[in-house]
């Protein structure tokens, strides 16, 4: 008989996860000094302190993030066990950290070398991750739901790493053209094709799991993703095609870009419905950085159909839909999570451990006593407000190191709250076992 | 014919309404209310752990010809999830909202992570195992 291989019990250490996780609100606080240092980048889209900032937050925050999650989660999600979990997080984690500082201070520093280098380590750090997960996917014996969706974000990832080396590779080397479409072709495959997709298909499990709503309707569990990587699949083939034959694509561009936008407004509008009929109606602070974030993700849609729709000046509205969202979308979607996990991971393996020792009676803390409600609640505020400055900020220069103050300060924030909570780990365990 | 998959998720389903009209009650702090839906909620989720554990598992465990494998963790997890539950009972008794609630905060991500893989990995591959005794199966949890 065919035996599915079943992994309930691998949870992989406490460290594997959370050295990510934790790392993530100091890198995108990182983007928030960036930008209060250099503020003339939000001046210009693509300008080099700009591009530092941008992965400052994809690749620090959201990167690091699903990478500590995908190797918590995956054994749970498609039932197979990772081998070596503590040795290749180790390798993964030092290859993230150290590709992304050298790719953002490459760029601050305009060294291309430096900006080839963290590109190529980059790459390679995520390529490892992608074989990895890739080999369990494709092995798995769970549910089709789950591993369709994270086959597509797989393909995803692969091709925002092919695309991404390909960009650093022409920034060190005069001899490779950089064209600016593969760099929107990189944006669009990273955020939509893999985040975005990792967290629709992440959706379908959590929200009616964790937020007790009905479930998402079947007929959009199978036509959503599948649209989605179809159509950023034919954006790449008509931009490709027009650069080759040499002429501009806008209609069609935008026309393929329009169904890319209705699915996400769809995913956003069904998951808000699902929510409003939530049988649990405890004040919920996951609950609400969810609302935040899909309302920023249909008012992404709204400035995109605006920019499309109007020939009106695109920069600084470009510039909102990319701080909607990267920062209010699928950050806060992230950090509401984050808001979940930590705490749970951290009581469960106090939970493992203090049972195995059972030497002392003691009251292990439960997640509101290991992130206290009030701080995270005070954390979500500074975040709205650090968002709203930001977009303010597009419009009214001299905000820009004001707003950029404020997000830095709630990622930290933020750090302080995940720091503290995962610090009681160590805290409770020395209570457990006095010396 | 009633499938097993779908047997079982109805009874996570019910769990889960009764955990929530708890939750929701000690919220509004209506503790005279939340004391009779807590003591079913308790009776539900002990008779659902009992079909599993002498029941179903056991299958399972016959089939596979251990008892160390998935099952053990699940019933690991029955007993943490005993273990809070148990502690929410004196909570209710001295009106401890916040502790109420941080508590069954642990006990909803503890429970539903345990039901997703349930429902995911182990009821499909115990009902690939069970086959046509699917109906015999049915007959033992529902006689507890
Ligand atoms: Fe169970």
């Amino acid at each position: 008989m065919d035996q599915p291989a079943l992994s309930l019990e691998q949870t992989p250490p406490l460290s594997v996860p959370l050295i990510f996780m934790l790392s993530a609100p100091f890198l995108a606080a990182l983007a928030g000094i960036t930008a209060f240092v250099y503020p003339e980048s939000f001046d210009e889209r693509w300008s080099p302190a700009m591009l530092a900032i941008t992965h400052l937050l994809t690749v620090g925050f959201i990167g690091m993030v699903i990478v500590g999650a995908l190797q918590q989660l995956f054994p749970v999600l498609v039932g197979v066990r990772l081998s070596h979990p503590v040795f290749f997080s180790r390798l993964i984690y030092g290859g993230l950290v150290m590709g992304v500082l050298s790719l953002c201070g490459g760029f601050l520093m305009v060294q291309p070398k430096v900006i080839g280098f963290g590109g190529a380590i980059l790459g390679l750090s995520f390529l490892c991750l992608l074989v990895r997960l890739g080999s369990a996917v494709f092995k798995s014996k769970a549910i089709a739901n789950v591993t369709k969706g994270m086959k597509l974000a797989l393909v995803g990832m692969l091709l925002t790493i092919a695309l991404g080396l390909y960009l650093a590779a022409a920034y060190t080397s005069s001899d490779i053209p950089l064209h600016r479409f593969m760099t929107e072709l990189h944006f669009q495959w990273g955020i939509l094709g893999w985040a975005g997709m990792l967290i629709i298909t992440v959706s379908y499990q959590v929200v009616p799991m964790f937020q007790v709503t009905p479930k998402y309707p079947q007929k959009m569990i199978t036509w959503l993703g599948p649209s989605i990587f179809v159509s950023l699949i034919m954006i790449t083939a008509t931009r490709f095609w027009f650069f080759l034959s040499g002429d501009v694509a806008t209609y069609e561009i935008s026309a393929l870009e329009l169904v890319l936008f209705c699915g996400y407004s769809f995913y956003a509008i069904v998951t808000m419905r699902l929510q409003l009929q939530r049988r649990r109606k405890v004040p919920d602070i996951t609950l609400a950085y969810w609302r935040f974030g899909l309302s920023c993700l249909l008012a992404a849609a709204l400035i995109w159909s605006l920019v499309k729709g109007t020939l009106i000046d695109h920069q600084q509205l470009e510039l909102a839909l990319g701080v909607l969202i990267i920062v209010g979308f699928i950050m806060s979607l992230i950090t509401g999570m984050l808001y979940k996990i930590i705490p749970f991971l951290v009581w469960l393996h106090l939970t493992n451990s203090i049972d195995m020792s059972a030497r002392w009676e003691l009251k292990i803390p439960n997640m509101k006593e290991i992130i206290p409600d009030r701080h995270a609640r005070n954390q979500f505020r500074l975040h709205l407000l650090a968002v709203s400055l930001i977009l303010i900020s597009l419009l009214v220069k001299w905000l820009v190191p004001f707003a950029a103050g404020v997000f830095m300060a709630s990622n930290l924030y933020l750090a302080f709250n995940l720091v503290r909570g995962a610090l009681m780990y160590g805290h409770t365990l020395q209570q457990a076992q006095p010396a | 014919m009633t499938n097993l998959v779908e047997y079982m998720l109805a009874e996570h389903e019910y769990c889960n309404d009764l955990f929530c009209d708890g939750e929701n009650l000690a919220t509004e702090s209506k503790w005279s209310e939340l004391k009779s839906v807590f003591e079913k909620f308790v009776m539900e989720t002990e008779k659902h752990f009992a079909k599993e554990e002498k029941v179903l598992f056991p299958h399972a465990e016959q089939s596979m010809g251990s008892d160390a494998g998935p099952t053990a963790v699940m019933r690991m997890e029955h007993e943490q999830m005993r273990a809070l539950i148990g502690n929410l009972k004196p909570l209710i008794e001295k009106e401890n909202k916040e502790g109420f609630l941080g508590e069954t905060e642990t006990l909803l991500v503890l429970m539903q992570q345990h039901n997703m893989k349930e429902e995911q990995i182990l009821y499909p591959m115990i009902d690939r195992m069970v086959g046509a005794n699917l109906a015999a199966v049915i007959d033992a949890m529902e006689a507890l």
